[in-house]
């Protein structure tokens, strides 16, 4: 591995471990505070003498925690799910495609993912409206499909560039036809890529507020995420529910995040900037 | 001869003609195709549609009435649109030049292999993808008038008074804008560091062999080979920057007034807030130009570091 300063081990020791701590401790401090009482913390908001309480994390359960996870759940996995079945065969023809169509649609993915979610869900409010899907689950669904479809592509497209051209020909030669190759022969080979871009959608989707917000109107159906976003409105914040909150909603992305670890860094260099 | 020539030309159109049918490729792009259609362009269109009709909570169901440039025109006068235009600008800068800077230092640091490296790496990425509600919330926390970063200052008795970092003056938008930063810098670090490694080890020891220190290393070999990675990655970070909803609505919700507001947090404000939904879609219209026109040299920053 080259590197600029590998002679300057101390200042690159030094960045290190302000990098770890400008990470590291504001995470500690959350779950620190959602190991306090609230008095405690309006008492002395910083203050490493308390005894650890577990009282925050009970009291999430004044939420209707189980209804949250519930939305959560099913707008993360159907999502992930649309996404990919778009997604997938989109980005493999993008792949093995030449010329002015190939650069149109590419073009125009691109544009479509650098909108703003908070542009495109003004009209999308006034479309489900007129489907009779506002304020479902479904509608939300259809709105965070369309808005991280454009982006799951881009990703998904260098992991079909990466599965060898001769293969297929060889096949079509053979006799077989365009979905057989793709069903037997290319996915397997990219299936890395594709479990990588579903786990990376699942992860933002699973983190997405915007769409419930905005397009959800009884507040028993909103996933986690929005559940924790609509507390900041709150006057008085109980701040150690709050952080205990936003753990339980963070854990199974960060514990999904160590488990594929090695995975997910891979796959994001090889989609990653391009 | 002329004729033979014709005629085989007009040979090979039909043959070619003969081979002219669908591309295969159709088949497999036409599902998310239909579906974009559907769910991204036409509410698109509307959304230019809404910009241009008074559409109000009474007149969403029924007929937008047309007002043509009117709205438009209003939006460009109103003060919110101005301080938000301004404020997007300031936000935009204020995490590209952290997020680049701060990406870079932390690139070089961790360029070295080892098990405080890999412990960093994973820490940052793990701040990187867990879900911008969280961490926006705990910055809330640690920056409220009584909340821990306060509590630190005065117990070190650096601050007399609680620094009010979300709610007075231009401190908001600065506040949230480092944020920001903070979510983006294990991005930029990621990407800077695999750029690093196209950086050839003999020039830079040959270099040292030369007497160059690492300044001038920097300056001279590593920003040059870094150009074009640094062109993507930071138009990658402006979008993202110009994008921001979640940080500022969960901090600020872009007050105090429209202090920490930027363009389309304004456009979903003026929508979902104030119920001016034609209001709304006029700025977002102008939020959905300004990234047409940034799309533009992002596809061509992209074309040229594939070419490069």
């Amino acid at each position: 591995m080259s590197s600029v300063s590998r002679r300057a081990g101390l200042p690159a020791r030094i960045v290190m471990l302000a990098t770890l701590a400008i990470y590291g401790v504001p995470g500690l401090f959350m779950v620190m505070t959602s190991l306090r009482t609230n008095s405690e913390v309006y008492a002395k908001a910083f203050d490493f003498h308390f005894r650890p309480t577990l009282k925050a994390y009970q009291a999430v359960g004044d939420y209707d925690v189980t209804a949250a996870v519930w939305s959560s759940v099913r707008i993360t996995g159907l999502t992930t799910l649309l996404v990919l079945a778009l997604g997938v065969p989109a980005a493999y023809a993008l792949a093995r495609m030449v010329g002015r169509l190939r650069s149109v649609g590419l073009a125009s993915l691109i544009l479509l993912q650098l909108l703003p979610a908070s542009t495109l869900v003004i009209p999308l409010y006034q479309v489900l409206r007129s489907l009779g899907l506002l304020g479902s689950v479904q509608g939300v669904i259809f709105a965070c499909t369309a808005y991280y479809l454009p982006f799951a592509v881009i990703l998904l497209r260098p992991f079909f560039l990466g599965v060898p051209v001769d293969i297929e020909n060889a096949a079509l030669i053979d006799g077989a036809s365009r979905a057989r190759i793709f069903w037997q022969i290319v996915l397997p080979l990219a299936r890395n890529g594709v479990v990588t871009v579903g786990v990376l959608v699942a992860m933002i989707v699973w983190g997405d507020f915007l769409f419930a917000l905005t397009l959800l109107v009884n507040p028993s159906d909103y996933p986690l995420s929005t559940l924790l976003a609509q507390q900041v409105s709150d006057f008085g914040i109980n701040w150690p529910r709050l952080m205990a909150l936003a753990i339980v909603a963070a854990a199974p992305i960060v514990a999904l995040f160590l488990a594929m670890e090695r995975r997910l860094s891979a796959g994001l260099s090889v989609g990653g900037v391009k | 001869m002329a004729w033979t020539a014709a005629v085989q030309r007009e040979g090979a159109r039909s043959r070619r003609r003969r081979r002219v049918r669908l591309p295969w490729q159709l088949g497999f792009l036409a599902p998310a195709m239909l579906f974009l259609a559907a769910a991204s362009i036409y509410p698109l269109v509307q959304l230019v549609r809404m910009s241009l009709s008074d559409v109000t909570p009474e007149t969403i169901a029924g007929h937008w009435p047309f007002v043509g440039l009117r709205q438009l025109k209003a939006v460009f006068v109103n003060d919110q649109f101005s301080q938000s235009l301004t404020n997007t600008a300031i936000y935009t800068l204020v995490v590209l030049l952290v997020a680049l800077v701060g990406g870079l230092i932390v690139a070089l640091g961790l360029s070295r292999r080892g098990r405080l490296s890999k412990t960093t790496t994973t820490v940052m990425l793990a701040v990187w993808l867990a879900p911008p509600i969280a961490s926006g919330l705990m910055w809330k926390f640690l920056l409220s008038s009584d909340g821990a970063i306060n509590s630190v200052l005065g117990q070190l008795g650096i601050a007399r008074r609680p620094i009010e970092f979300l709610v007075t003056g231009r401190l908001p938008l600065l506040s949230v804008a480092l944020v920001n930063a903070w979510i983006v810098v294990p991005f930029a670090a990621i990407v800077l560091r695999s750029a690093l490694l196209d950086v050839p080890r003999d020039i830079l020891e040959q270099a040292d062999v030369d007497g160059a220190n690492g300044r001038q290393r920097l300056q001279h070999i590593v920003l040059p080979i870094l150009r074009p990675a640094l062109l993507v990655l930071g138009s990658l970070i402006v979008v993202y920057a110009f994008k921001s909803f979640d940080f500022i609505y969960v901090m600020t919700g872009g007050g105090p007034g429209t202090s920490s507001s930027t363009l389309p947090f304004l456009g979903w404000k003026l929508s979902f807030v104030a119920y001016q939904y034609g209001q709304g879609a006029a700025v977002a219209v102008i939020a959905m130009i300004i990234v047409s026109l940034f799309s533009i040299f992002y596809v061509r920053s992209v074309k040229d570091e594939v070419q490069a």
